[in-house]
């Protein structure tokens, strides 16, 4: 994933979790992953990105229990821990350079992130430097100030 | 969206990366996709 969203080419990818550093640790090793996580379990940049949680419907309602099952009929493999917080969202943003947002997809529940390929023509409009990319995704509120 | 700027959103919000206490400052320079992820299972 990295190669193809353009690491080789300078871009920075950092997954971000709010795992303890010892879950994601067991979880690296388990599934040998080759980058480094940032590890955020007081979720100072959830929140600063204005990353809520999703509620109790959209993290167990059908569409969940539908895509989870997808999932697990493809064979996804499980980690080694779990979490307890099941209803964290997650987010996808891109920063130019300078630090600037110049992407954000603040998805409304859990089965919802954006395609692979508004990423990285974000990240490609953003590396040419074109603001105003983040019209591909689900905006979400704005982030606390 | 209006472009949001790091140097009022989260500038010094500190996390660990590779074992260091860093902020989004280290990673200024080039562009940055952040995937903050949901649970790990």
């Amino acid at each position: 994933m990295r190669d193809h969203l353009g690491e080789r080419e300078g871009v920075t990818v950092l997954p971000v979790s709010f795992a303890t550093a010892a879950q994601v640790d067991d979880h690296v090793r388990f599934f040998q992953w080759p980058f480094p996580f940032a590890v955020d379990p007081e979720r100072a940049l959830y929140r600063a990105f204005g990353l809520g949680r999703a509620s109790a419907w959209r993290a167990f309602g059908p569409k969940a229990v539908v895509n989870d099952l997808w999932l697990r009929l493809r064979g996804r493999a499980m980690g080694p821990s779990r979490q307890a917080d099941v209803l964290q969202l997650g987010g996808d943003f891109v920063l130019d350079a300078g630090g600037v947002v110049t992407y954000a997809c603040r998805p409304p529940g859990p089965d919802a992130r954006p395609p692979f390929t508004a990423l990285r023509e974000a990240l490609r409009r953003t590396a040419r430097g074109a603001p105003g990319s983040a019209a591909g995704g689900p905006q979400g509120p704005p982030p606390a100030a | 969206m209006a472009l949001v700027d790091l140097g009022s959103l989260a500038p010094e919000v500190p996390f660990t990366w590779q074992g260091e206490a860093v902020t989004l400052r280290r990673f200024r320079g080039a562009p940055v996709l952040l995937v903050f992820l949901r649970h790990l299972a």
